[in-house]
């Protein structure tokens, strides 16, 4: 009985703490993804990162369906090929996407003043967001968003 | 010249664009090119740019992009790529879009006994007027919802053995369920609850409520009625049933709610709805009774995991319930309706 009392006194612990919304159980800040990171985004979101793209930042919420943000910079003489190399080939890519933009803006350290975004459901079953900033001619900064459905 | 494709067929601009009268060309805006760019788009032509103008559809306007896809059209049909559509552009286009149903013929009154004198000829039916549709990559005419593949799952229900520490787990867990809805949200327990309820029917979810609660969920209800009124009011006179193409999904953040976030977690929405059409031109009146539809599956199975004072909860010990048969894996299901009214701009 005591066993089980204090299995049962765990498991109320564990739920009270996971469902009340610390950042420090079930999310990460933003930090430069680690190789195993980068290397596991690429393979859940079936992409590469080409070689010229710098990896700025990542962060992950963990649930019962998780998401993963990732944001990197590349020239923008690139993008056009690292998407046709990618499922987001598949997608439509719109401007004034007010849902995308508001599930990057947390992510971002300045609003873009021109971009495009759009959305890829995976055959993996997970989906693929993406929000591309092209407010400055010459490098473009590529926000991912990777979830479970 | 006649066009064939159910998308060209009885569009004046583009039939009279097929014998050079004039071709389109750069500078022309209208129906008739957004009807061309989705074309284009539909043989996967890409128009990016295009398109963020339109604000997802067309945006009709004969630009650069709109050139470029046509050089590369007239290229790969080894057509003089001058970027202008003309008669051979439109036919080679026109011969690869999927073809037009059949004009059905007036029915015709039946002859009656054969009278003294050969009766007179009834006066010819005009031939029925195909108007065309709007072309578009996000919905259509029509009732079909969108295919939606779900997630794969923790795998076969019951397909192990039922441990006797997971039957401890779960009564656990039931027992502060109740309370837990204080920190958590009623749905998120609701939810759980009925999986571990273990009956694998579907449920059906406050979407009224989910909206309303989750920002990024009520953007994206926003986001698809500003689309579907774009759809809309290029429809001509008359009244359609509307249908999102393909599903789109969204995803309560935690941040947004924990409530939602545990309760559905990443989800797909799609649209539909019955259209009425009265008048043309700016400031027609259009009519949307729409039904805004949400499915999602009830699962664990990220392979994630975190762990609280040494205590470690994974989303492989929740699917492993479902695994051993005590808990069950259900559709989440949803829908409300809306009636919009407005003017076309």
């Amino acid at each position: 009985m005591v066993a089980y009392g204090r299995q049962r006194l765990s498991w109320c612990l564990v739920l009270s703490l996971l469902f009340a919304g610390c950042d420090k159980v079930s999310s990460t800040p933003l930090k430069a993804p680690t190789a195993e990171q980068r290397a596991e985004f690429e393979r859940d979101a079936t992409i590469s990162f080409p070689n010229s793209a710098k990896l700025v930042s990542w962060r992950e919420e963990q649930g019962m369906d998780s998401a993963t943000w990732l944001q990197f910079k590349m020239p923008a003489k690139d993008f056009q090929a690292f998407i046709d190399s990618s499922p987001l080939r598949e997608a439509t890519l719109a401007g004034d996407d007010a849902y995308q933009m508001h599930q990057f803006r947390d992510f971002m350290a300045t609003p873009p003043t021109q971009y495009r975004a759009g959305q890829q459901a995976l055959a993996n079953g997970r989906v693929l967001n993406v929000l591309v900033d092209e407010s400055d001619g010459t490098t473009v900064i590529v926000y991912l968003m990777l979830h479970d459905k | 010249m006649i066009l064939k494709s159910a998308a060209f067929r009885g569009n004046n601009r583009l039939a009279a664009a097929a014998d050079n009268k004039p071709p389109m060309a750069m500078g022309e805006r209208g129906h008739a090119v957004a009807v061309l760019q989705a074309a284009l788009m539909m043989r996967n032509y890409k128009l990016p740019l295009t398109i963020a103008k339109g604000h997802g559809t067309p945006d009709g306007v004969f630009g650069e992009e709109t050139q470029a896809a046509v050089r590369a059209f007239q290229t790969d049909q080894t057509l003089k790529p001058d970027g202008i559509a003309g008669h051979k552009t439109i036919a080679a286009l026109d011969a690869l879009l999927p073809a037009a149903g059949p004009i059905k013929p007036p029915t015709l009154p039946k002859p009656g006994p054969p009278p003294p004198t050969p009766p007179p000829t009834p006066p010819a039916a005009p031939a029925p007027k195909i108007v065309p549709m709007p072309l578009s990559v996000d919905y259509k005419i029509g009732t079909d919802d969108p295919k939606i593949t779900p997630d794969k799952g923790a795998g076969l229900w019951n397909s192990k053995p039922t441990e006797i520490l997971m039957r401890v787990k779960k009564l656990g867990i039931i027992e502060i369920l109740g309370p837990a809805y204080v920190l958590i949200g009623d749905d998120a327990v609701k939810h759980m609850v009925h999986y571990l309820n273990n009956t694998g029917s579907a449920l059906t979810i406050d979407l009224e409520g989910m909206v309303a609660e989750v920002p990024s969920s009520k953007i994206l209800f926003e986001r698809e009625v500003q689309r579907i009124k774009l759809y809309v009011q290029q429809l001509p006179p008359g009244t359609f049933d509307v249908t999102s193409t393909h599903a789109v999904n969204g995803y309560n953040r935690k941040g947004e709610s924990t409530n939602w976030f545990f309760a559905v977690g990443g989800y797909s929405v799609w649209t539909k709805g019955k259209a009425t059409i009265v008048g043309t031109g700016s400031g027609h009146d259009c009519k949307l009774e729409l039904e805004y539809k949400f499915y999602d599956r009830y699962n664990w199975d990220g392979g994630k995991h975190v762990t609280i004072a040494g205590i470690e909860i994974t989303d492989e010990a929740m699917g492993e319930f479902h695994r051993q048969g005590i808990a069950k894996e259900y559709d989440e299901i949803g829908s409300f309706k809306r009636t919009l009214t407005w003017k076309a701009p």
